[in-house]
């Protein structure tokens, strides 16, 4: 299994009567990599996730997961988390793990393995309607865990979770990567992206527009800058600092200071530098590097 | 092996699930609640006592004469016509004796024909008692006993209530499936090792479950099950027989809607087309025509056979065999419909 590429994608396209969800998609996912699949609502994550699945037939092109065509049993290496709270919201938790625990023919010591591991051992036998969101999340984690799949497939595992549910996830991809094998995340938190991927690629109406690692394609499509903090000027020199910075510089106002984004990309930067150090109290200097944020917005538009 | 194990999970985890289900459980409980309720009605009426006017002074000991013969007619006395004739508008008696013109032997029976039964059994009853008050010949005497087989338990009462826990796969199947759709738990299981034909195996089977313990828990309640061994071994066949093609109706609704709203709605609905005809059946040719059309019908007849008649599998056959081809047609065409949803 391990020499095979967890994910294959190729000239997939997926139509629904005239809209066209995906456009001739092509990308590779390697083993013990967790690959980033990042875009705006609509771009056709959902629809690629559902394909990979086997929950929806592509209208044309190749997916295979493991070197195997979706419709073949590769179920036993896959763990998926839907973006939804799929659980049956009637029985407990530990009853819906004894479930799909039959369905992958587990043995019950690996469903109290996961709840405790997960801390969901004390609410194992209350009914899933009761728990929270990051509690019902977990117990995605647990599900999708529980056949020792080599590839994890998560759509959103965070989304709307508060700071310690959504640290707990992180830490399971983690562990995850640590054991060698392979994620396939889908995230609206860039930054959590940005932590956690070895590669992204941003999908953007369909298509992929970029693949690569984080830090190469910030360093292709984002714009490094330098962060100046002066003290806030009077109204005639700030009249002044406008002058001297262009269109791409940008100025936050705090109480007493002026933060001042002063664009790298420009080849005018270090004369814009050297006449604020001239006219103006500065406080401080940091360089930055340009976030995953800047580089979606750069490449989808949003 | 593993197939069938799956199969197994997936019907255990849906009657967990159901006995969780509020709304199924009020499904179920009504007919049953309304079963019990309505033998107590029927029960009432078998010992139903009617209340009889008659004018004093003008029917001489006619009153002392039926007080004393007729265990169930309850005499009121009247001192006019007027005043007895009100009593039965207002619903106080059944019928008035009044004696007419000058004539010895010469009685005025009105009757209350609100009640068309009621009406024809005093008509009948009456009729005979002033004939033997009269010493008018022949008299006789009429006994009547009620047989084994009249015992309300038997009656149609069970048979309709019976025929509608039969078809109550339609209601619980598309829901239980809609629900899946809806709260995508389908997908959850469509990316584990089961297939779709062994999820929608796992839920017909459940449903056929479902109906079946329906069916008998109210058949324990009522005692309808007192039909022997093998009276109880027909009535399964035709409830297996018949709630398979309900079950597969109800799997089509659940694959065909895009809501559990939608699909309860539905499922709802689709009651009253199967059962109306059936009902109005003896209306008239046409509509017993009509009535034969649809696999309630043959349902209906069958459990007839079955709890009124104690029938035995030679009197269903025909039935379970029309029963079969109707669940065949409704599962061929769940089956197209799934295999084009799965296409998507």
């Amino acid at each position: 299994m391990s020499t095979v590429k967890p994910i294959i994608i190729k000239d997939l396209t997926k139509k629904y009567g005239d809209f066209t969800a995906i456009r001739e998609l092509s990308f590779a996912v390697e083993a013990g990599e967790v690959f980033g699949f990042l875009g705006p609502n609509g771009a056709g994550k959902t629809t690629t996730i559902r394909i990979l699945t086997g929950l929806s037939r592509p209208t044309s092109g190749i997916c295979k997961i493991f070197g195997q065509t979706i419709r073949d049993k590769i179920y036993q290496h896959i763990g998926v988390v839907f973006e939804e709270n799929n659980l049956y919201q009637r029985l407990s938790g530990k009853e819906n793990l004894d479930f799909f625990a039959r369905m992958y023919r587990v043995k019950e010591e690996r469903v109290d393995l996961l709840l405790e591991r997960y801390g969901l051992a004390e609410a194992a036998s209350r009914p899933v309607k009761n728990y929270s969101k990051g509690m019902k999340r977990r117990l995605l984690i647990c599900r999708a865990l529980l056949h020792e799949p080599d590839l994890l497939i998560l759509d959103e595992p965070t989304s709307g979770l508060d700071p310690r549910s959504a640290e707990v996830i992180r830490e399971a991809i983690k562990d995850f990567k640590r054991a060698g094998k392979t994620v396939f995340l889908t995230t609206h938190y860039l930054e959590e992206a940005d932590e956690l991927c070895d590669r992204v690629a941003f999908i953007s109406r369909g298509k992929i527009a970029a693949i690569d690692k984080p830090g190469v394609l910030k360093r292709k499509y984002g714009q490094p800058f330098l962060e100046i903090r002066i003290e806030s000027p009077v109204e005639k020199e700030e009249m002044k600092l406008k002058g001297i910075l262009s269109a791409e510089d940008r100025i936050y106002r705090d109480s007493n200071t002026l933060t001042i984004r002063l664009s790298l990309d420009t080849q005018d930067a270090g004369r814009k530098l050297d006449k604020i150090r001239e006219n103006f109290n500065v406080l401080d200097i940091h360089s930055q590097e340009a976030s995953l944020k800047e580089v979606f917005k750069q490449l989808t538009g949003d | 092996m593993h197939k069938l194990a799956r199969i197994r999970s997936i019907i255990i985890k849906d009657l967990k699930e159901s006995l969780k289900n509020k709304t199924i459980l009020i499904v179920v409980i009504l007919p049953l609640a309304a079963s019990l309720l309505f033998s107590l009605i029927d029960n009432s009426q078998l010992d139903k006592t009617f209340n009889i006017g008659i004018i004093e002074g003008e029917t001489g000991n006619l009153a002392e004469f039926i007080s004393g013969t007729a265990g169930n007619l309850q005499i009121f006395k009247y001192s006019d016509i007027n005043q007895g004739k009100k009593a039965m508008e207002n619903g106080l008696i059944d019928g008035l004796i009044v004696k007419k013109g000058n004539g010895k032997n010469m009685f005025l029976l009105y009757l209350d024909r609100q009640n068309p039964v009621n009406s024809l059994v005093l008509k009948d009853t009456l009729q005979n008692l002033i004939r033997v008050y009269l010493k008018i010949e022949p008299a006789f005497n009429l006994q009547v006993v009620l047989v084994e087989n009249s015992r309300v338990e038997f009656s149609f009462l069970p048979v309709w209530i019976t025929v509608t826990m039969t078809m109550i796969g339609v209601l619980v199947i598309s829901g239980n499936l809609a629900e899946e759709k809806d709260n995508r738990t389908l997908d959850a299981l469509l990316v584990s090792p089961a297939s779709m034909v062994e999820v929608l195996i796992g839920k017909g089977i459940f449903g056929i479950i479902f109906t079946v313990l329906t069916v008998l828990i109210m058949g324990l309640l009522k005692g309808v099950l007192e039909i022997g061994p093998s009276g109880v071994l027909s009535l399964l066949l035709i409830v297996i027989t018949g709630s398979l093609g309900f079950t597969a109706l109800g799997l089509l609704i659940g694959v065909i809607t895009e809501s559990q709203s939608s699909a309860r709605s539905i499922g709802t609905v689709i009651y009253f087309p199967f059962l109306f005809p059936v009902l109005i059946k003896d209306l008239s040719a046409f509509t017993r025509q009509l009535a034969q059309l649809f696999p309630t019908y043959y349902l209906q007849q069958g459990l007839e056979r079955v709890l009124i008649y104690q029938g035995g599998f030679k009197d269903i056959w025909f039935n379970l065999v029309i029963l079969l081809i109707f669940s065949m047609i409704i599962l061929g065409f769940a089956l197209i419909k799934i295999k084009k949803a799965m296409n998507t």
